[in-house]
């Protein structure tokens, strides 16, 4: 039943000196949502770029639909909705012309395209907006006319670079319901962003990506189950011997442990009912505390695991 | 078709500040055909002498030279009083006399005719030379033709002919005795400076919005082709400046009603055509280069100036130095002004060379798209 949409085979971009994609290879199956998830410059944008054909590259092979993809690749690029990382709309045109504009490059048919566009704008919430010059839209409007500019004509593959930049906590969430509905419509997606609770939300699998390397590929509870992690428990401490938290390091299934500020971060790999053991201890031993929580492990700590670093900045 | 739909409906709304040109162009071209209207008028007319001519012999030849003088100047009736010619010449009531003796037309066969024309002039007359030499040249015309054998009336008319041909050649070596110049000349010959303007103002300014990096790369991932593309983005540039020529056309035809509607008026509007496709080419090039919407007007004034006053435009080319002259000639509105200047004496038939320079117009704007293309392909290369 997995008919494979995306094959990028060893993918290697150089600038210069400069490695931006460094033998990158995916399969993306049908009707996924896929995340490329890394932090800035860790080389998302090249490789949706090399894989649109609009940059050359230094090696590799790319199949789209089954079929290499090149840069004349016209059939399989009418099958391609792109929503790019900059805005793409013409400041000339409002909103309405812009998407039936973009619309009209796939779709030659007037009253289908008619239909297309008003699916669009009333797809991205735009309706109101219509005769708006794209200046005169706000930063969320304006992302949203992106997309709408970049899915009006009803592609079987969406590929969206960051579409989310800049866009505040409403508009956003607007946006990530709208891509499952495109997917529960029969799109496959491919959907970068270097924030991992987006990803998290709505992709089925996740490549993370670090300087230009694919590092780690999976659905997000397989990623979280690659490390060691499985939780970190937090608890205010107001007083605490070095005594009391070498005897804590020694619990089971603690890895690490530390004590500053008044705060104990315990991490766990594995193991049932840690929280109680270790309140259990304190207790015991009449130590007084405060707040306590316990977090499971986020992609971050997946991240900071492989790289050593932090995904935010 | 649907680039070219898009494309033209941001041209048209960027038609604005190209009519701005057009005001100007009209406001300029109107004041000047006027003022050199008038002036061309009166320079025509005293170029024309008050002369007077006595006829002795009454001939068939003597007559003949009559009526040729008629033609060219003015003949007016004095006293056959060989005293008061004195006081005529001296009173300007005429610039020039010619006695024809009695038996001229017998000896002009043997060409011992000197004593038999007799001329007076004014003093210090500088024009009645030129009624003197029309006299020379038709008697020596009629010698010629005696001597190949036809009768007095056919030499005479033969004569007449040929030199009312020299005339004529006289007049358009532009001695300032010019033929009245058509008014609808100006108006072409100013068409290089606005046509540039305007097109690098307003086409210019949708160009870049589509030379947009982002816009680039987001149209060049769509299903339409790269040709498709250019093709529409060409026929829309080409439309919209067919469309701006079409209103140069109205506005001349408003201004000039009659004098527009000539032969040679059809030879200014396929030259004024090649010029069109000369400043598209131009004007993508400048797109190209240029970095902000703010500094095309910078570029259309000095690229429309600075052709404008080397090859001719403002200035007639007779005033130039000859070093810019041979220097216009790289630039294309060098061979533009080639085709006007011949225009304005237009005489029925177009010279090759007029053609010719038709065509260079044509190459200088396949060579600047070349030139265009080649900076696009450099650029690609540098960004992937
Ligand atoms: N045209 C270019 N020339 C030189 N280096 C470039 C160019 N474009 C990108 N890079 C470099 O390549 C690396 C990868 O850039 P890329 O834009 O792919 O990252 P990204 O993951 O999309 O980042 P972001 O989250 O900021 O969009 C970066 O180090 C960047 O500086
Ligand atoms: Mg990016």
């Amino acid at each position: 039943m997995s008919e494979i949409i995306v094959k990028i085979e060893n993918l290697v971009k150089r600038y210069k000196e400069l490695i931006a994609v460094d033998h990158f290879s995916l399969e993306i199956q049908k009707g996924e949502i896929f995340g490329l998830l890394g932090p800035n410059g860790s080389g998302k944008t090249t490789t949706i770029n090399c894989l649109l054909s609009l940059l050359s590259y230094d090696k590799g092979h790319i199949e789209i639909f089954g079929q290499e993809m090149r840069p004349d690749s016209y059939d399989i690029k009418n099958k391609i909705g792109i929503v790019m990382q900059n805005v793409a709309v013409f400041e000339e045109l409002n909103v309405y012309e812009n998407i039936d504009y973009f619309c009209g490059l796939y779709i030659r048919d007037k009253a289908l395209r008619r239909q297309y566009v008003d699916e669009a704008i009333e797809f991205s919430g735009l309706a109101e907006y219509i005769k708006f010059r794209p200046k005169k839209l706000s930063g969320g409007l304006l992302r949203r006319l992106n997309i709408a500019c970049g899915i009006a004509h009803k592609p079987e593959l969406i590929i969206l670079d960051e579409p989310t930049v800049a866009v505040d906590p409403q508009s956003r969430n607007k946006i990530l319901e709208g891509i499952t509905e495109l997917n529960k419509n029969g799109a496959t997606v491919i959907y970068t962003s270097h924030y991992m609770e987006e990803v998290e939300r709505i992709c089925t699998r996740i490549a993370i990506m670090d300087n230009g390397k694919n590092l780690a590929l999976g659905t997000a509870e397989e990623l979280k189950s690659m490390i060691k992690n499985s939780e970190t428990i937090k608890i205010h401490i107001p007083v605490l011997d070095d005594e009391h938290l070498e005897a804590i390091k020694r619990l089971s299934h603690v890895y690490q442990c530390s004590y500053s500020d008044g705060v104990l971060i315990t991490a766990f790999d594995g193991g049932k009912h840690n929280l109680i053991h270790i309140l259990d201890y304190l207790k015991n031993n009449e130590i007084a505390f405060g707040q306590v929580y316990s977090e499971l492990p986020t992609l971050n700590d997946v991240f900071l695991e492989i790289t050593g670093k932090e995904l935010r900045d | 078709m649907q680039v070219y739909r898009t494309f033209f409906k941001m041209l048209m709304r960027n038609i604005a500040s190209g009519l701005l040109y057009l005001g100007i162009f009209i406001i300029i071209s109107l004041t000047v055909a006027k003022n050199s209207e008038s002036n061309d008028f009166t320079t025509f007319n005293n170029a024309i002498l008050d002369i007077s001519v006595i006829d002795r012999d009454n001939s068939t030849l003597s007559k003949a030279l009559y009526d040729y003088l008629d033609d060219c100047q003015n003949i007016i009736s004095i006293d056959s009083d060989e005293k008061k010619w004195a006081d005529e010449l001296f009173y300007r009531t005429v610039d020039y006399i010619l006695v024809i003796e009695e038996g001229f037309e017998e000896h002009v066969r043997d060409e011992n005719y000197d004593n038999l024309l007799t001329s007076y002039s004014a003093p210090d007359s500088n024009t009645s030379y030129i009624a003197q030499s029309q006299t020379e040249s038709f008697v020596q015309n009629v010698c010629l033709y005696l001597e190949a054998g036809y009768d007095y009336e056919q030499a005479a008319l033969k004569a007449g002919e040929i030199s009312q041909i020299t005339a004529d050649v006289q007049i358009s070596n532009g001695s300032g005795t010019d033929a009245e110049v058509s008014s609808v000349s100006y108006f072409f010959t100013f068409l290089p400076y606005v046509l540039i303007c305007m097109l690098i103002n307003s086409l210019g300014a949708t160009l870049m919005a589509w030379n947009r990096p982002e816009i680039k790369a987001r149209t060049a991932v769509s299903g339409t082709g790269l040709t498709a593309r250019n093709a529409g983005i060409i026929a829309a540039m080409t439309v919209y400046s067919l469309v701006i020529v079409g209103i140069f056309i109205i506005v001349c035809i408003f201004s000039y009603r009659k004098d527009f509607f000539s032969e040679s008026t059809i030879y200014y509007g396929i030259n004024g055509l090649c010029y069109m496709f000369v400043c598209i080419a131009i004007t993508f090039l400048v797109a190209q280069l240029s970095k902000r919407v703010s500094a095309l007007s910078m570029w259309s004034n000095v690229i429309g100036l600075s052709t404008s006053f080397l090859c001719g435009v403002f200035v007639t080319r007779q005033l130039l130095p000859d070093k810019v002259v041979a220097f216009s000639k790289c630039l294309p509105t060098y061979w533009y002004i080639n085709v006007t200047e011949e225009l304005k004496y237009f005489s029925g038939t177009l010279s090759r060379e007029a053609w010719i320079s038709m065509g260079v117009q044509l190459l200088f704007a396949a060579a600047i798209f070349a030139v265009s293309l080649v900076i696009i392909k450099n650029r690609q290369q540098k960004n992937a």
